[in-house]
């Protein structure tokens, strides 16, 4: 096996993918950041036991996910005490054109943010990155079951606190 | 759409029991309403922003361990080829420099080159011989001190 055409093909073009991830888990840039770097080099130094993972896609996405929760129960009192104003966002706009307004956006953030990490998580996978039910499943470590439940109560919860302040 | 129909799409999506291509269709449909399912259109909105966040550059562990670059192994006989041409190289050049004209003598009269010489060699022989007995008159001192020294 060619490692390094398989780790270059496979594993570091899903950087991005990892990151935003890890980001719906911690919701910290800087710790998401640490976590796929820490992913990166974990899965690389373990490249002899590739041949035994079924599904490297899904087996990089539930590494991230067990070590965003890890670093999300150690870092948990310092992620919910930022006091309001202190997470503002940088005011560079991305290249895609901006749909909603800065506040809307803001408000939708911290209706996500109240949601537990499970929902994030599978909330992401499915609207964010369009995944199949099964391949959250699989991601996730949870049953299609699971998915779907989570799916629906954060869905039922954002619904409720959006409609109460747009 | 119908409203009823949409109704019923948006119900399905909050339950999770929306297929890929439903959402697609839930989505456009949405799209052409006006304030209908605000929170909805604003979380698509939302959703379809997260993708293009910024990401960090993150360092490749596959590319700093880079792999281990082939020595090239050179045969003994290009060594040899290489160690004759040298060789041939070093004694043309080395031959070519004796025929070379060598520095011009200062004096064209051997007579008096052999005078000058001459000069000079006593020159250096009397500030040699002055050297000299500095020398054994320090060295008879030395003597002297190391017969009283004997003598206690």
């Amino acid at each position: 096996m060619n490692y390094h055409q398989v780790f270059n093909d496979e594993v570091f073009p899903l950087s991005d993918k990892l990151y935003r991830f890890s980001l719906s888990i911690v919701r910290k840039n800087d710790i998401a950041e640490d976590v796929v770097q820490e992913i990166l080099i974990k899965v690389w130094e373990k490249r002899e036991d590739w041949k035994n993972w079924r599904n490297m896609d899904a087996m990089l996405f539930t590494m991230t996910k067990n070590l965003s929760l890890d670093k999300l129960k150690n870092k948990n009192n310092q992620l919910y005490t930022i006091p309001e104003g202190y997470d503002t966002e940088s005011d560079s706009a991305g290249p895609v054109q901006r749909v909603i307004s800065r506040d809307v956006e803001r408000i939708i953030d911290k209706a996500i943010a109240t949601l537990n990490e499970v929902q994030r998580m599978v909330i992401h996978l499915r609207d964010v990155e369009g995944y199949t039910y099964q391949e959250i499943a699989d991601k996730t470590d949870l049953t299609m079951a699971q998915v779907k439940v989570n799916l629906h109560r954060g869905r039922l919860e954002l619904r409720k606190k959006l409609q109460n302040q747009l | 759409m119908e409203n009823k129909d949409l109704d019923i799409l948006v119900q399905k999506y909050v339950e999770a029991q929306t297929t890929t291509e439903e959402e697609l269709v839930l989505k456009s449909a949405l799209a052409e309403r006006k304030d209908e399912y605000d929170d909805l259109q604003a979380l698509f909105g939302y959703f379809s922003q997260q993708k293009s966040i910024k990401t960090p550059q993150f360092v490749n562990p596959a590319f700093q361990e880079s792999t281990p670059v082939k020595r090239k192994v050179i045969s003994m006989q290009w060594v040899a080829a290489a160690a004759a041409i040298a060789i041939m190289v070093v004694a043309f050049f080395y031959f070519n420099q004796s025929n070379a004209v060598t520095s011009a003598d200062t004096f064209t009269d051997p007579q008096l080159a052999a005078e000058n010489a001459l000069k000079a060699l006593e020159i250096l022989s009397s500030e040699i011989n002055r050297g000299q007995s500095i020398a054994a008159d320090q060295l008879k001192e030395f003597e002297n001190l190391n017969k009283y020294l004997n003598i206690f």
